[in-house]
């Protein structure tokens, strides 16, 4: 493997530079590099670089942003060469900023994380009406299901996600997560959610936690 | 002492005297919903006739007690202004109360330079408030103040580029020409809204920064893409001006007091004993009973719980006078409405000087 392609593939997400990343992403598939590698040891291990500097506070949203799109100029040029299932477990993780928010920032870069991790995100963006993302449960069976809101009004929208699934009789079998300004764990508890996380990497390592143990 | 209106009693907070008691100043937005259903009006209805703004605002006063009136009620003004499209979303109860923006005026940052700067007399719904301001100032123009709300030129952005905080953040980051370029031009265009608002009957101004906090930016992000356009702003109108950023602006304080605006208002998560102290002889504070975080008092307590809070607000900011009892936030809609009455009671209650 030609650790200089793979490295400008980490070099580009640690610079946020977009153009270098789908050059770089061109001259895996050109060199026919392992794609699953070139994503591994390049593109993620920018992310987590990233991740860590964002964690103490040496960088912020705009970079980390701004790295997010140099991940995904790359990443999806080189998504449709990967054998299914290659980096992942095959878990499937159903996301949303619930009905009522449209701040999606922080859920975008949990998504970021979650994908650059190996899940399959299904995304229903922002704004999320509570019937349609519980369809989207019923419909395609996530192991995981993560919602956030900036919002402290439209917390009960989460609630009424909660209700949903248990009238829906999806809610056994599912890993719930939630994250965002006004919630907290003890709010986690009291609508039902598994967990609540502080940041991405909280929840990333909560997900890890959870096929560790089975779930 | 003698009663004051609350104009009295405001302007001697800003002049450093000591007024009758504290004055409660209050961002009265999405609240609004509350007399909006009692009225019968849609959201859309409200924000886009002036006589139903005008009508709704009065209440804020009339009705709730505060010391001052505040509009407009929602964010999108600017965005609007400068050639954005909003949808409303009649779903009020959710939490999707205000106009979103559907259609952005410019696709990308290769249009900023394009970008015209509005003219606040007849740009989308700035000629409904400069009439609904100058209708509150027939009525109440020597008794109460009337704030004019002035949306932070970072947050105008992302209703004015498509994309939104995904296009704009990374902008700060990747171009920052292009951010300046775009944050001067929007500047630019406050300054003349908020010229317009005066103008119309407005005693002062007010900016209360969103999305741009100890969240998503850092310090040295703060003072460059936000401090900066603020005092612009602030030097620009030359008006009594109220800053209020949201979420924990602790690490960004020093930077909102050398705006140079009078006063500064601030979210729950600021400690006030310690913002007084370190700013309290500086600039007026105003604040901050908890409205925002799923805990908070005016959220989750009880007319008695809100009034404790408040009277321990005022223990600490009332000394020395410089200090407005203030929520910590927005008022918004989804607060129990007995405590919006419980927070204006307890400070008429405990705010005598």
């Amino acid at each position: 493997m030609s650790t200089e392609t793979i490295s400008r593939l980490e070099r580009a997400v640690l610079d946020m530079d977009e153009q270098m990343a789908r050059t770089a992403a061109n001259d895996v598939l050109t060199q026919k590099l392992d794609v699953v590698g070139a994503i591994n040891n390049g593109l993620v291990k920018g992310m987590k670089t990233v991740a860590m500097k964002y964690e103490k506070e040496e960088i912020y949203l705009p970079q980390v942003l701004a790295s997010a799109n140099a991940f995904y100029a790359a990443f999806d040029i080189l998504r449709p060469h990967m054998l299914a299932g290659a980096t992942s477990s095959g878990k499937k993780v159903a996301i949303c900023v619930v009905e009522g928010d449209i701040h999606d920032i922080g859920k975008n870069l949990v998504k970021t994380m979650i994908e650059a991790n190996g899940y399959t995100v299904i995304d229903k963006g922002r704004d999320c009406p509570v019937e349609d993302f519980v369809q989207t449960i019923v419909d395609e069976e996530p192991h995981f299901v993560a919602m956030s809101t900036l919002m402290t009004p439209t917390m009960k929208s989460m609630r009424r996600v909660m209700e949903g699934m248990k009238e829906e009789g999806v809610r056994d079998g599912k890993k719930v997560i939630i994250g965002g300004g006004p919630v907290d764990a003890e709010f986690a508890t009291e609508i039902g959610a598994d967990f609540y996380g502080d940041d991405e990497n909280e929840g990333v390592k909560w997900l890890k936690e959870q096929e560790r143990r089975g779930g | 002492m003698k009663e004051m209106t609350p104009l009295e009693r405001v302007v001697a907070t800003i002049k450093r005297e000591t007024p009758d008691r504290v004055p409660v100043i209050l961002y009265f937005q999405s609240a609004a919903q509350f007399a909006a259903v009692r009225d019968d009006y849609t959201w859309q209805e409200l924000l886009s006739n002036p006589t139903k703004l005008y009508r709704n605002v009065l209440q804020q006063h009339e009705v709730y007690g505060a010391d001052n009136f505040f509009l407009p009620l929602d964010f999108r003004v600017e965005g609007e202004a400068f050639g954005s499209k909003c949808e409303y979303l009649l779903k009020c109860g959710g939490g999707a109360r205000m106009p979103v923006v559907t259609q952005f005026a410019i696709q990308s940052k290769e249009e900023i330079d394009d970008l015209e700067i509005p003219d606040p007399k007849k740009a989308g719904r700035c000629p409904v408030i400069l009439e609904a301001i100058s209708k509150l100032s027939k009525k109440y123009g020597n008794k109460v103040p009337i704030v004019g709300f002035v949306n932070s030129p970072p947050d105008v952005a992302t209703d004015i580029i498509k994309g939104h905080y995904s296009t704009v953040l990374p902008m700060m980051a990747t171009d920052k020409p292009a951010m300046h370029k775009l944050l001067g031009k929007i500047s630019q265009y406050e300054i003349e809204f908020g010229k317009a608002m005066l103008a119309a009957g407005a005693h002062a101004l007010a900016t209360v920064g969103g999305g741009f906090n100890n969240l998503t930016i850092g310090p040295d992000q703060f003072r460059e893409f936000v401090a900066k356009y603020q005092a612009q702003i602030v030097k620009g109108v030359a008006a009594p001006y109220c800053f209020h950023q949201c979420q924990n602006a602790t690490p960004f304080m020093e930077d909102m007091v050398a705006t140079g605006a009078g006063a500064i208002a601030f979210h729950e998560l600021v400690d006030l004993k310690w913002a007084k102290e370190k700013f309290g002889s500086k600039v007026i504070l105003a604040g901050n009973v908890g409205v925002s975080e799923s805990n908070s008092v005016m959220y989750g307590g009880t007319p008695a719980d809100v009034e404790a809070a408040t009277k321990k607000a005022i223990e600490i900011g009332k000394p020395g006078g410089m200090f407005w009892l203030s929520a910590g936030c927005e008022v918004h809609h989804a607060l129990p409405e007995q405590n919006i009455y419980a927070l204006i009671k307890s400070a008429k209650k405990y705010g005598a000087y």
